[in-house]
């Protein structure tokens, strides 16, 4: 993390927590417990996004989290180093799950329309065509020549279906989110 | 209870860049006697750690109207991806255990005429294979492949394990006892358990740090001489079929380690020919495992 770090023991200190941002955590989908950490490493110990970005320490992003320091946590570029692995939630004591908290923190960050530019893209894409990853020239010949049809029976191949996945995104405001129906084609 | 039919959800990474995949996978279920039926309109799961970090409520209808659409057919679904597991497995268990949640979701899903009831189970096809019994499976093999393999599980396939209960999520045996099915040596390897790189969001985002880890765990591989990895996930697949390629740009090291999704790996094992499997149109060409299989060394 940029700037000044947090240290062990700004963390370990308990009884600053933030029970209005924790709660607003909660509200979000998962099982993620922030107020029950206790800063004991455990998640940090075998997380592989740290061995190749020290910066990024789940443990720390979830003492933040307790804390509720709210613009340290939404600002960082750190939040999106995290590969959604979950050893942390397997390994951690107290049930805390930092792969959620992570998420969550993600969606506040979406929310406030801190999207990072590549992920805008493929987001596009969902909206246009009902995938991330959308077929191409190159796989539908490849396709055929497996013997399948040259187009996958999904969304691609049932224009009804992508218009109700449409509907959808837009009655979850995710076209909003993403800013528009976006995405080129390639 | 093992079905005898599936309903078979493809996503976008199997069908939309490696059909070999889905080529194989409808093949060796076909010879297993067990039927495996398109979801017409599917769409994209949606991704997890992408579209799960962006909204959750996008996330959830999404996955739910995938859902609906198995649970039209009557069908328990089975993945090939563990992108594909993960959402659709997650989804359906909120949406079971949260019925305020579960609510919130069908007046969504209503604007299309759906309606998610929870008649259906998600699952991966490694688990339906050991289910349909190692023994059983040995039966439709007809040649043993002699080959030393590297196992990759993906994260997503185990964990959480306190809802999945698929294997341990740190010491797994399951696909191990897999490759050895067909005659295999699953070989120990220290950063087995490690993540591909991919997920999360971070290959679209962080190309060249996704493929850190990436490149961690095929250095090892290298050193010792594996003739594949095999997975059991699409995306871990493209990660380290096409990473390769990326990983000889960005950091100029060069692996040359073919890559093979274990449906291609049964499917090969079964009779099939590398065409049929796909593994021919990999960025990392199979040939020197496909001359040691014919070779019969
Ligand atoms: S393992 Fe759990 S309790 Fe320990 S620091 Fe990480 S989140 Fe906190
Ligand atoms: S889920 Fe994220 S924070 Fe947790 S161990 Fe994996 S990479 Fe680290």
């Amino acid at each position: 993390m940029e700037g000044k770090q947090v240290g062990l023991r700004d963390l370990f200190s308990m009884q600053f927590t933030s029970p209005g941002f924790s709660r607003e955590l909660l509200k979000v989908v998962g099982d993620q417990q922030p107020d029950a950490c206790f800063q004991c490493m455990k998640c940090s110990s075998g997380c592989d996004a740290l061995k190749f970005q020290g910066d990024f320490r789940p443990h720390q992003l979830v003492g933040l989290a307790r804390l509720g320091l709210r613009d340290r946590l939404l600002n960082a570029k750190l939040i999106w180093s995290c590969t959604t692995c979950s050893y942390c939630r397997e390994v951690c004591p107290q049930d805390v799950s930092p792969v959620d908290v992570i998420k969550a923190l993600r969606r506040m960050a979406v929310k406030e329309g801190q999207l990072l530019e590549d992920h805008r893209k493929i987001a596009g894409y969902l909206f246009k065509t009902g995938h991330l990853v959308p077929v191409n020239e190159e796989v539908m010949e490849l396709r055929k020549k497996l013997g399948l049809s040259s187009v996958p029976p999904t969304t691609h191949a049932h224009p009804q279906s992508l218009e109700e996945v449409k509907k959808l995104l837009r009655a979850t405001k995710f076209v909003e989110i993403i800013g528009g129906g976006g995405g080129s084609d390639r | 209870m093992i079905d005898k039919r599936y309903a078979f959800y493809l996503g976008c990474i199997t069908p939309n860049r490696y059909p070999g995949i889905e080529s194989a996978t409808r093949k060796i279920f076909g010879r297993l006697g067990i039927e495996l039926v398109d979801i017409p309109g599917a769409s994209c799961c949606p991704a997890p750690g992408v579209v799960g970090s962006f909204d959750a409520m996008t996330w959830l209808v999404v996955g739910a109207r995938n859902i609906t659409l198995a649970e039209g057919l009557g069908l328990n679904i089975l993945t090939v991806c563990n992108g594909c597991f993960d959402t659709l497995f997650e989804v359906n268990r909120l949406l079971r255990e949260d019925s305020k949640l579960r609510d919130d979701v069908n007046a969504v899903l209503a604007k299309v005429d759906h309606e998610y009831r929870g008649t259906v189970e998600v699952r991966h096809f490694s688990e339906v294979l050991r289910e349909y019994g190692i023994e059983n499976l040995k039966k439709h093999i007809k040649k043993r492949l002699g080959l030393r393999v590297a196992v990759h599980y993906g994260c997503h396939l185990l964990r959480p394990y306190e809802k999945k209960k698929i294997d341990h999520p740190m010491v797994p045996t399951l696909v191990d006892e897999l490759v050895k099915a067909v005659g295999c040596e699953s070989v120990p390897y220290m950063t087995k358990m490690m993540c591909c790189g991919a997920g999360g969001g971070v290959r679209s985002a962080f190309l060249k740090y996704s493929l850190e880890f990436t490149k961690r765990k095929l250095e090892e591989l290298k050193k010792l001489n594996v003739d594949c990895l095999v997975n059991v996930c699409s995306f871990c697949h493209l990660q380290f079929d096409r990473g390769q390629k990326e990983i000889e740009k960005l950091f100029g090291e060069h692996f040359a380690i073919p890559v093979i999704h274990y449906s291609q790996l049964l499917g090969l094992s079964m009779g099939m020919s590398p065409e049929e499997v796909g593994v021919r149109a990999h960025v990392i060409s199979c040939d020197p495992l496909l001359e040691k299989l014919t070779s019969g060394r």
